[in-house]
């Protein structure tokens, strides 16, 4: 009973800090620029934060947060109106909206499906919200407790998952997050003061910006990749989109549906690695076998909206949890989060909760905030989305060019950055095309020397002994996880099962 | 659109060979660093350890490629050339001209090669891009957030342009060792 005042009395402590004008305000601008970033296909959710990032350094650490979090979550939701309105996923979360939510807007239904999508994606983000606010202390609690060879297998465990749970081939996963772990040793060494992969430049003695190399394999490598095929014919539906009120019979039919994706997205987003694509597929897969009725599935049934449209939600807040607990982010988008507290110099952690109280409780306030404001948002403003799609790509990927130039000069004020992000650029470009995905890359560059001081630490206590880490049982626990979850996918019955659920998702 | 098909038309085989690549170079430039031993991590260890597992990693999914025809994907992919050294070298440069010749020139420079990779160039599309993002970056990036940037070349540009022949040079000393 304690332990529930507790959490109440933090959450108002929180909704304190949230509801300020500024910090309101900050959510404001974040859900909006989010939302416009999200609307925009061809540029996914990390490289919306990426871009907007340097734009939060001089706000204080709680508005910065806030205001990534609005970003965030903005950009879920702007992605489900292009998928709806141009069947083009603005993020690869919204890939299964496409299918039955671009019917629907064929049908004339455009508005019954977005209104349904905002509805379900509010439902889902207050459960959610209050899911964290529940999971996150007493996890918080347990992770304390963690010494370094806890954390170093809890990372490799995460790291481990997240290549498991990846797009394509595990191997070349594995892969990507050795190469971002590689990355991450390029600067000066914390312990012995050497320049280590610095090729002798000064620039490069403080390692390279988490910022510019999300950029470079998310911001310019995807616009090359978009550049590819040289004429942009997008299908805008252009017609106006009517009925953005939602209709008791669509309530109904799609309660059960948001429900199922609330928890199927609340489940999936604290595991690393699945996050919100997992979900919605996982969610559209559920919803299919559940419906008595499954044969309009694909032309325009609401449940197919409704369902992923909240697991992907549900799981974009979720996914706070392993970030904010146990500083070990699941996602791209994450590992960008987890990046920025580190430049507002907060070491990311479960003692956040209890050093900075009003940062983590403000911002598990501010994700309701933000969710409400998107609802308000959204649904008046989808005209003006709706014009913003009819800005064709050549248009638009200079601006974004131009933005990434101005966002990576401005981390140092320097033209060292944007000339690493050019250079990022083909590296990153080179990998996508020989189908390595650049998540997992992102995931070893922010946790790479987190890893490396903990195996020191680790080994420093065991005396160079290496059994510490499967003779202290939370750690071989860890480890255990991470070998059963490679094996999972080794076996053949499995990978199979894995492959079907990532089909269509391009 | 330029675009050429890669003579091993195979993923695995060329991102094997990027892995053991990357884990070569890092082997040996580990070597450089102590290793120091597992109870007193020295600065080669964590690295050298990683290259191994980077030429490991690279040595199994290229050797894979040998044993997997490739599909028609990786068959018929073509690379986006012109873009792929065109959209770098539009960020190159801006930055080789934001602190010499101002905001305005490197703006319109960048453009000017971003837009050299569509077809059909349309001069009152590119007029509107040019003065929108330039107002964009002017009053929200310069006098909102306050990166300082020069609008033209008024100020400091011996300064500015000592620092970029100085930075151009690095790749020689590196050669000639200084």
């Amino acid at each position: 009973m304690e332990f529930i005042n507790d959490i109440f009395g933090n959450l108002i402590m929180g909704f304190g800090v949230a509801v300020s004008l500024e910090n309101l305000l900050y959510c404001f601008v974040g859900c909006l620029l989010g939302t416009l970033v999200g609307v925009l296909p061809g540029i996914g959710p990390v490289a919306a934060i990426a871009l907007l990032l340097p734009t939060t350094f001089s706000l204080p650490p709680v508005g910065a947060m806030i205001m990534l979090a609005g970003i965030y979550y903005g950009a879920a939701y702007g992605g489900s109106t292009t998928a709806v309105l141009v069947n083009l996923p603005g993020e690869s979360s919204s890939v299964v909206t496409c299918l039955d939510g671009h019917a629907m807007a064929k049908n004339g239904r455009a508005g019954h499906a977005l209104a349904v999508s905002a509805i379900g994606s509010f439902f889902a983000g207050t459960v959610c919200t209050l899911v964290i606010a529940f999971l996150a202390p007493p996890l918080a609690e347990v992770a304390l407790k963690f010494g370094a060879p806890e954390y170093f297998s809890l990372m490799v465990f995460g790291l481990i998952a997240s290549a498991v749970l990846a797009r394509g081939s595990l191997m070349k996963a594995l892969g990507m997050i050795v190469v971002g772990l590689l990355f991450g040793i390029i600067g000066t060494d914390v312990n012995s003061g050497m320049s280590r992969f610095t090729f002798g430049l000064p620039g490069l003695s403080d390692g390279i910006g988490f910022v510019v190399i999300a950029m470079a394999f998310f911001g310019l490598g995807e616009i090359i990749k978009n550049l590819e095929t040289p004429n942009d014919q997008r299908q805008v539906f252009t017609d106006k989109v009517s009925g953005l009120m939602p209709r008791w019979v669509d309530v109904r039919d799609s309660a059960g549906a948001i429900m199922r994706g609330t928890v199927i997205g609340g489940f999936f987003g604290t595991l690393p690695g699945t996050g919100p694509v997992v979900a919605s597929f996982a969610s559209y897969a559920i919803e299919k076998k559940v419906a008595k009725d499954n044969s309009q599935f694909g032309k325009g049934d609401i449940r197919g909206v409704a369902g992923p449209e909240s697991a992907n939600n549900a799981a974009a807040q979720t996914a706070f949890i392993p970030t904010l607990t146990l500083g070990i982010p699941g996602s791209g988008t994450m590992a960008l989060m987890l990046g920025a507290l580190m430049i507002q110099g907060i070491a990311p952690g479960p003692q956040v909760m209890t050093a900075r109280p009003d940062l983590f409780w403000g911002l598990i306030a501010s994700m309701w905030v933000g969710n409400l404001m998107l609802v308000i948002l959204n649904l008046p403003l989808i005209g003006m989305w709706v014009q913003l799609l009819k800005v064709p790509y050549r248009m638009l990927f200079p601006a974004i060019l131009l933005f990434m130039c101005i966002g990576t000069y401005s981390l140092n004020n320097s033209i060292q950055d944007p000339l690493l992000m050019a250079f990022f650029g083909f590296v990153g470009y080179a990998f996508m095309k020989f189908g390595c995905e650049p998540a997992p890359m992102l995931l070893g560059f922010i946790l790479g020397p987190l890893m490396e001081e903990n195996l020191r630490r680790a080994l420093l206590i065991s005396r160079g002994d290496p059994t510490v880490f499967v003779t202290r049982p939370i750690s071989l626990a860890f480890l255990v996880l991470a070998a059963a979850s490679l094996l999972v996918v080794i076996l053949p019955a499995v990978r199979k099962k894995r492959d079907e659920a990532f089909q269509g998702d391009e | 659109m330029g675009a050429f098909k890669f003579r091993s038309n195979h993923q695995d085989f060329w991102a094997g060979i990027m892995f053991l690549g990357l884990g070569i170079l890092a082997v040996y430039l580990s070597r450089d660093y102590p290793l120091g031993r597992a109870m007193r991590m020295g600065p080669g260890y964590f690295p050298t350890y990683l290259g191994w597992l980077m030429i490991t990693v690279g040595a199994i999914v290229g050797g894979r490629s040998f044993f997997r025809d490739p599909t028609e994907e990786e068959v018929t992919t073509k690379w986006a050339v012109v873009p792929l050294a065109l959209m770098p070298a539009s960020v190159a440069v801006f930055a080789l001209l934001i602190d010499t010749l101002g905001l305005v020139i490197a703006v319109l420079s960048m453009l000017v090669l971003a837009n050299a990779s569509i077809k059909n160039f349309r001069p009152i599309e590119f007029t509107v891009n040019f003065v929108v993002l330039l107002c964009i970056a002017i009053f929200v990036f310069q006098k909102g957030l306050g990166v300082p940037f020069h609008t033209f070349w008024e100020e400091s540009l011996g300064k500015a342009l000592g620092e970029l022949i100085s930075l151009l040079g690095t790749p020689f000393r590196l050669m000639f060792g200084s």
